[in-house]
């Protein structure tokens, strides 16, 4: 189930190719306002394009513009499924009938289109909430019923609109896990401004910024070597990747960085990161209190407002003015960066990924 | 309703309020006190009374479904698209709210009277309206539907379409997205326009006048049926206003009822 | 913190006030009203009425036409009145104890209205029978419709109507906009609706003659000008006027 897409909408002031392979999953990632969402709905058919043409697994979804056929087809017959950061159950139907809203808008019975929906209940961890209505849901249950109900529709390609942007922080990595699970073999395009997102759920990364896609690449290409601005502040996180090793996560050179997570087994695929200004910079290695504890040399010193960033060839630290005084820190000297385990978060994350 | 929530109503405001209502109640009152009430049910049950009585159901009833079946795809198109000299179209479906009934009895004559606009056309299909419960129906349907029209197009735009968007995503196509989400999820404007729309036709009685006639059994409704009274046996013409009342308030309290369980 | 009740409840009852008061005191000398049957109101309004201004300067006459039930009904209920002239004596009856110097002064008889072309080629009484014609009349109730059913028992032919007016207003307007194909109106229908309508005259029509009674009412305030305006109707003067607009002897 592949796609490929290339339209320009001038309202919008946008202009994008992208293409999505069989069972891949991209992650799109930008700024507010950039055109993510008016990505999605050209897609799903809810939005227009001025021109350009798009084709899913070879069914034309839409051929618009001078010298094309002006092929436009209905978002219901599109065989995408759009699922957004609010879960819109149907109000006027109880959890099933809502997940089962898909197969029976295509003609299956309520037996089978219920069946259906159980079995897509289970499969995202909701078959308790089977009997309940949606407005006795919390955010995160709702959207876990929201998931199912897009799953239900057997569609070729699934849209995620930032479906994690509207939960508590802490039901959002439950709900991650649980999308990891569902989108292994499928094709699917998440919109997101969380970069975690991307790494745990995506095998490509998109980034657009004003109205045109800047980058393109696997999450570790576009992190590690961003060529945008937004990713490049995105990037602002240091990360490690590697291969899981106990509670710590061993880049191929052998560097292990400990931190807390847990949902990686040992051998997976895996990153650790951490902020920039969780780490501690000393001139000399410092003994005691557990942390993962870095070499470096600094290559550059930028100041940000009241802080100064400390960059080294991989890391960066934020530090106040004061302590680069106390210090004498300055470019080519080597440092020690220091972080608690307790603030390097790790995740396994897609093996394409790495 | 457990403890005390803050209303937001400022004192000076009931006064006013209870003078709108005095001035509604007292009336409804005056009438009744003017009731011979011990000659009320044979003044009621006589056949003219009976007959407009009926006649007044079946034909609210029937130009109520008509408003429905015209009245939902007009409030759906006004509400969900857009198209230029829409407003303008707007504005006219709600003509028959801002004019006199009589007035309406009387585009109705010019368009489907035999000498009207339509009257050859009907002439020659061999339908004739004038003089008919039809026309009745017509009338009534004239009057009462941009009630409908105008409640539902209001908790259509409220309602937004995002239900809408995901059920198309869904796979749903467009007539099921308006059969199982759009309908269903205004269904309280809907019931409220609809009564509305019922209890407007039930009153209907300027351009029935005008346009339908009045022969008992056929367009004599019963707000005609009270009109005539009125001229031999004025207190007749009381006891027939309040059942039309005790309808009228029926009516209201089934709106309540509906609004309660949305 | 009750100067906002006292401020709002004076401000409705100003609303209120200033929506009367402008027009009921002016029952003074120089006011005669006369209500009347709406048949009598271009006799009434466009000669008699001017003619009694002309003889009685700094009088102002001010006419309420309805139907005679309603105006019946009205004075019942106390309305302000001097003089009241009726379409039937049915409805002078009603409130007999309260009126004065009672005279018979007009009488009307049916006529058979019929569009200007007469699509159903409407001579007679008895054409009416006919399935064929739609006919419109006045209800039982009202005046008119009691003298046609007067005369339906007089000459055993019964009209089945297409409906049942509640005026004879109503009943002329179904001819002249041509739904029905004839109508029974009075003469005096006929004649003011001039070329918008045929009359067919029908000599049956003397089986229903409605006397017209009119009077002075008792409470008025003006007894003088009341009296001396039933006195102008029932003059030679008022007579021509009335038999100008189509009335017959009383």
């Amino acid at each position: 189930m592949s796609l490929h897409l290339d339209a320009r909408l001038q309202a919008r002031d946008l202009d994008v190719r992208l293409d999505v392979d069989d069972a891949e999953v991209v992650a799109v990632l930008g700024p507010n306002g950039a055109g993510k969402s008016s990505l999605l709905a050209m897609v799903a058919g809810l939005l227009r394009p001025d021109d350009g043409i798009a084709d899913l697994d070879g069914h034309t979804l839409f051929a618009l513009g001078p010298r094309r056929s002006g092929v436009w087809c209905p978002p219901h017959a599109r065989g995408t499924a759009l699922l957004s950061q609010e879960p819109l159950l149907f109000p006027h139907l109880g959890v099933l009938d809502n997940v089962a809203f898909g197969p029976r808008s295509t003609g299956a019975g309520t037996a089978a289109s219920r069946q259906i929906a159980r079995r897509w209940l289970t499969e995202v961890d909701a078959t308790e909430l089977a009997d309940r209505r949606p407005s006795q849901l919390s955010g995160g249950q709702a959207q876990r019923v929201a998931v199912a109900r897009a799953l239900a529709a057997n569609p070729r390609l699934l849209l995620l609109d930032e479906p994690m942007s509207a939960l508590d922080v802490g039901v959002a990595p439950g709900l991650r896990q649980m999308l990891r699970r569902v989108l292994a073999h499928r094709s699917a395009i998440i919109v997101t401004h969380d970069v975690l997102d991307a790494l745990i759920l995506a095998d490509r990364v998109v980034v657009i910024e004003g109205g045109r896609i800047v980058e393109d690449g696997t999450t570790r290409e576009v992190l590690t070597r961003p060529r945008s601005a937004y990713a490049a502040r995105v990037a602002g996180l240091n990360m490690v990747t590697g291969t899981a090793d106990g509670s710590g996560v061993r880049a191929p050179d052998g560097l292990t960085v400990y931190g807390v997570g847990g949902d990686a087994r040992a051998g997976d695929a895996a990153v650790a990161v951490f902020s920039p200004s969780a780490v501690s910079v000393f001139r000399r290695r410092p003994e005691g209190s557990p942390r993962n504890i870095l070499q470096v040399a600094l290559t550059e010193l930028e100041p940000r407002g009241d802080q100064v960033r400390l960059r080294a060839a991989n890391f960066s630290a934020d530090v106040t003015a004061p302590v680069v005084a106390e210090l004498d820190l300055a470019p080519g000297v080597e440092v020690y960066f220091a972080v608690k385990a307790s603030e390097v978060a790790v995740y396994a994350i897609s093996p394409s990924a790495s | 309703m457990a403890g005390h929530s803050y209303s937001g109503v400022p004192r000076w405001v009931y006064a006013p309020a209870a003078v709108g209502a005095l001035f509604i109640v007292l009336p409804l009152v005056a009438m009744g006190t003017r009731v011979r009430w011990t000659e009320f049910f044979s003044l009621v049950s006589s056949d003219a009374s009976v007959a407009a009585l009926l006649l007044s159901l079946r034909t609210s009833a029937a130009s109520t479904v008509l408003c429905v079946v015209l009245g939902v795809p007009m409030a759906l198109v006004l509400a969900r698209t857009t198209f230029p000299g829409q407003d303008l179209l707007r504005s006219l479906a709600l003509l028959p709210l801002v004019l006199p009934p009589v007035v309406g009895g009387i585009a109705l004559l010019y368009t489907f009277g035999r000498r009207g606009l339509l009257g050859d056309t009907m002439e020659v299909l061999g339908i004739q309206i004038a003089f008919s419960t039809m026309a009745v129906v017509l009338a009534q349907t004239f009057v009462a539907l941009p009630f409908l029209v105008l409640s539902l197009e209001g908790s259509l735009r409220t309602a937004g379409q995002r239900y809408e968007e995901v059920a198309a995503t869904l796979g749903a196509t467009p007539t099921t997205v308006v059969r199982r989400v759009t309908v269903p999820l205004v269904l309280p404007g809907l019931v409220a326009g609809t009564v509305l729309s019922f209890a407007r036709a039930l009153g209907e009685f300027g351009a029935t006048l005008t346009f339908a006639g009045s022969l008992q059994g056929v367009t004599r409704t019963l707000p005609l049926e009270i009109y005539l009274k009125r001229e031999s046996d004025a207190d007749a013409a009381v006891a027939l206003s309040l059942v039309l009342v005790v309808v009228a308030v029926v009516v209201v309290a089934l709106t309540r009822g509906t609004r309660r369980t949305a | 913190m009750n100067r906002p009740l006292v401020v709002s409840t004076l401000l409705v009852l100003l609303a209120t006030a200033a929506g009367c008061g402008s027009d009921a005191d002016e029952s003074s000398d120089s006011t005669l009203t006369v209500l009347g049957a709406a048949s009598l109101q271009s006799a009434f309004e466009e000669v008699l009425g001017p003619r009694f201004e002309d003889s009685h300067p700094g009088v102002t006459i001010k006419f309420s036409f309805a139907g005679s039930s309603d105006l019946s009904a009205q004075i019942d209920q106390g309305a302000e009145a001097d003089v009241f002239a009726s379409a039937d004596a049915a409805n002078m009856d009603k409130i007999d104890d309260q009126v004065d110097n009672r005279v018979d002064f007009a009488s009307n008889t049916l006529q058979i209205a019929v569009p200007p072309d007469n699509p159903a080629s409407v001579s007679a009484f008895a054409d009416l029978t006919s399935p064929d014609v739609n006919v419109v009349v006045c209800a039982p109730e009202v005046p008119c419709g009691a003298a046609a059913v007067k005369i339906e028992e007089a000459t055993g032919e019964q009209i089945d109507p297409v409906s049942e007016e509640a005026s004879v207003t109503d009943v002329l307007n179904k001819v002249v906009t041509g739904e029905a194909d004839a109508g029974l109106v009075y003469v005096t229908d006929v004649q003011a609706a001039g070329s918008d309508v045929r009359g067919v005259p029908f000599d049956e029509s003397d089986e229903a003659v409605n006397v017209y009674p009119i009077a002075t009412l008792a409470d008025s305030a003006n007894a003088g000008l009341a009296k001396d305006f039933v006195d102008l109707v029932t003059s030679d003067e008022g007579q021509q006027a009335l038999r100008d607009a189509g009335f017959a002897r009383p």
